[in-house]
């Protein structure tokens, strides 16, 4: 895959560039809140990517409930080539001067 | 309403949902399938009291029968995970596994919720019943132990091998993997796609689009991996 091709996390929000990205991404956000916002969300990743499309999303956003989980729950470290790769994004955000929920409480 | 096994839907992502409650049904190595559906169960209840803080436990909450299945430490390390997994902490995982008879009951408690915490998250988003919870299937725990395990670099043991940090997190519990590897390949990727065939796609969906949505999905979920 070509580096113009790589989702950009600083433009998640957005929908990083990605086709139908900001809608997915309004539609990931949705399954936390649920209620009328979920539904209404279904009905327009619905109508952009027919029903089969909305299926293979709430596949995702299921497996990767599960994942965080496992993660969360077993203690699963970042991997090594994670830790590096992210080395400069993280120096670039200040994220490791933040506190962890972890550790709070 | 009714749920995904009357969906019409992809036949592979109805059979690996479907799998998970039937893996669940059956005996592990450490617990009986009543207990394991029993925490499947308990999925289904912590998410009805989803407004309990995490410092709240539901044994000391007085939300837990004095004749349930399951020790108290399993159904408090049930409720935290499947609505808690981002304030997961060492010290409150040695405190669980302290109720608990060994460190395998609890990684196998992990292999039974996160799944049935997905078919049920699925469920939720599509705006369908979740799976009924099928009978559970008589049989011991067969105790299997896996050669070499131990804690190195996550909080529980693991075993000797090789890959992912997230693939080995539960690999002394290997019985349920086929189930796992079944569902992952249905709600995510198969496993040619996850040896990196990065142009791998759905007919729905191409590979960034999922990624998009893992990532995000992970985000919200607050997830420290």
């Amino acid at each position: 895959m070509e580096t113009d091709e790589q989702i950009d996390p600083g433009k998640l929000a957005d929908g990083a560039g990605v086709p139908h990205g900001k809608l997915l991404v309004e539609f990931v956000n949705a399954t936390v809140s649920g209620g009328d916002d979920l539904a209404a969300r279904r009905d327009e990743v619905t109508a952009a990517m027919g029903l089969a499309g909305l299926v293979d999303a709430a596949a995702v956003v299921a497996n990767f409930t599960m994942m965080t989980r496992i993660a969360d729950g077993t203690g699963t470290p970042l991997d090594e080539g994670s830790v590096d790769m992210s080395a400069g994004v993280r120096a670039e955000l200040g994220v490791d001067d933040f506190t962890s929920k972890r550790f709070v409480g | 309403m009714h749920s995904i096994l009357e969906s019409g839907f992809r036949p592979d992502l109805v059979e690996a949902q479907r799998g998970v409650l039937a893996n669940a049904a059956r005996a592990g190595a450490w617990w009986t399938g009543e207990e394991r559906l029993a925490m499947a169960a308990e999925v289904r209840r912590a998410r009805d009291h989803a407004d309990l803080p995490p410092w709240e436990a539901p044994s000391t909450a007085g939300l837990v029968a004095d004749d349930h299945v399951l020790p108290a430490a399993a159904v408090d390390a049930v409720w935290r995970i499947t609505n808690h997994p981002g304030s997961l902490t060492a010290a409150w995982y040695h405190g669980i596994v302290a109720g608990l008879p060994s460190p395998e009951h609890y990684v196998e408690l992990v292999a039974v919720v996160a799944p049935v915490s997905s078919i049920d998250a699925f469920a939720r988003v599509m705006g369908l019943d979740p799976i009924p919870l099928p009978d559970p299937v008589s049989g011991a725990p067969s105790s299997r132990t896996i050669e070499g395990a131990e804690v190195t670099t996550h909080w529980v043991p693991t075993a000797p091998i090789g890959g992912a940090n997230v693939m080995k997190a539960l690999s002394i519990v290997p019985d349920e993997r086929p189930a796992f590897d079944a569902l992952l390949a249905a709600q995510y990727l198969p496993p040619e796609a996850l040896l990196g065939d990065l142009d791998w796609s759905r007919p729905t969906m191409d590979r960034r689009q999922i990624e998009l949505v893992a990532t995000q999905t992970s985000l919200v979920n607050e997830c420290f991996y």
